[in-house]
């Protein structure tokens, strides 16, 4: 078995709809929750736990592996307070989303009342040069509820979105470390084009 | 509180408190802190895992993360490194507005409080204007007297690092040096 840690990067990658959407429907079809995903050089690093335990999991995807093909069972229901309709309606949303903003070296952390998305994702550099920004995003039960409302087609520049992608390139491109004082003019900017909510400090408790 | 018995003679070379030992949240995270420090990692998510954790994080100027392992074996190894390099003075940290004093001080606090919670099962994520922590911790069940565990879940913004980096420092400003480890075969 290949093991993650041991993997290369691909420049060519799958959307990160199409994997995240298959991660979602494996979590879903094997009773999984408390997810948290990662993505790191060679694949996907996922940690979640079975109903009724505290122990977690970890399920490595690598890349250039054939995707799960696990299918949830519409008989057994599995209750979670954000995800009423599942985690693959609303990875594949977000996914959606992080494809069309080229993000690379994503996060996704659930907790109680709230999911993190971390990552980084080329800003447009009238230069050419590549410039990323740090994906800073906390999402609200509201906010994951309008996403999956909302759905992948709102996303999706044509009729059907691109099953492959290509990756930002590789080199050492430099991740955009704003000052603090143009920190926050940034991470608004930045969100308003992503189209998700980052709440201020305030509202973050649960 | 499980002890890591490799190290008890380091402690006692160095006349330091068994405290240092314990393999609790607050020492496993804080070498991990330094390593992350000494490493100039940043963008951490930290997944504890069976026997360990693995520390997705990128490095300076490469977005592109990388996945480390951190067994306990490794981790009982950075406790030893910075057992022995107590005295040697500070090193270098980057420096950033959630983390003024770097990944060591953070997730030490961050580990005070994961302990107190007695938490299992944690992972700790890094954005530019928050670390999340989740987990498990323990709870007594009206009515049924049973402890089970449940989910929780903690941000901690801009704010909310301060008041815990502030508290952690009053910890260490009321800390009590040094009762001397005498190995158990020396007692009684």
């Amino acid at each position: 078995m290949r093991r993650l840690l041991d993997a290369e990067r691909s420049d060519t990658q799958i959307s990160f709809r199409e994997r995240l959407r298959a991660i979602g429907n494996l979590l879903d079809a094997r009773g999984f929750h408390a997810m948290v995903i990662a993505e790191v050089e060679g694949g996907m690093l996922v940690r979640a736990s079975r109903k009724g335990s505290r122990h977690p999991e970890i399920i490595e995807f690598v890349d250039g592996d054939p995707l799960p093909d696990e299918t949830p069972d519409p008989r057994v229901e599995v209750r979670r307070r954000l995800f009423p309709g599942g985690y693959a309606p609303f990875l594949e949303a977000l996914g959606a989303r992080l494809d069309r903003r080229r993000a690379i070296a994503i996060t996704i952390v659930e907790g109680t009342d709230f999911v993190t998305v971390g990552g980084f994702a080329p800003l447009p550099v009238a230069d050419g040069s590549q410039i990323y920004e740090t994906l800073d995003l906390l999402l609200l039960p509201e906010d994951i509820r309008e996403l999956v409302e909302r759905g992948v087609a709102s996303e999706l520049p044509a009729a059907a979105g691109p099953a492959v992608v290509e990756r930002a390139p590789t080199g050492a491109p430099e991740p955009a470390v704003p000052d603090q004082n143009s920190l926050g003019a940034a991470l608004a900017s930045f969100t308003r084009r992503l189209g998700l909510v980052r709440p201020q400090a305030s509202r973050l408790r649960g | 509180m499980a002890v890591d018995h490799a190290v008890l003679s380091d402690l006692a070379a160095a006349e330091l408190p068994i405290d240092l030992l314990e393999l609790s949240y607050q020492n496993r995270l804080r070498v991990i802190g330094r390593f992350i420090d000494e490493s100039e990692l940043h963008s951490i998510t930290l997944i504890e895992v069976a026997q360990g954790f693995v520390l997705r994080a990128s490095r300076a100027g490469e977005p592109w993360p990388i996945a480390i392992e951190l067994g306990d074996r490794k981790i009982s190894e950075l406790m030893r490194r910075s057992i022995g390099a107590r005295g040697e003075g500070e090193i270098e940290r980057e420096s950033r507005e959630l983390l003024p004093t770097g990944y060591e001080d953070m997730l030490r606090a961050l580990g005070h409080e994961l302990d107190q919670r007695i938490a299992e099962s944690v992972v700790i994520t890094e954005l530019p204007s928050l670390f999340a922590v989740t987990g498990f911790e323990p709870f007594v069940a009206a009515g049924v007297g049973e402890t089970s565990y449940r989910p929780f879940a903690e941000v901690f913004g801009l704010d909310e690092t301060r008041i815990l980096l502030h508290k952690a420092l009053g910890r260490r400003g009321s800390y009590q040096p040094i009762q001397r480890y005498i190995p158990p075969n020396f007692r009684g």
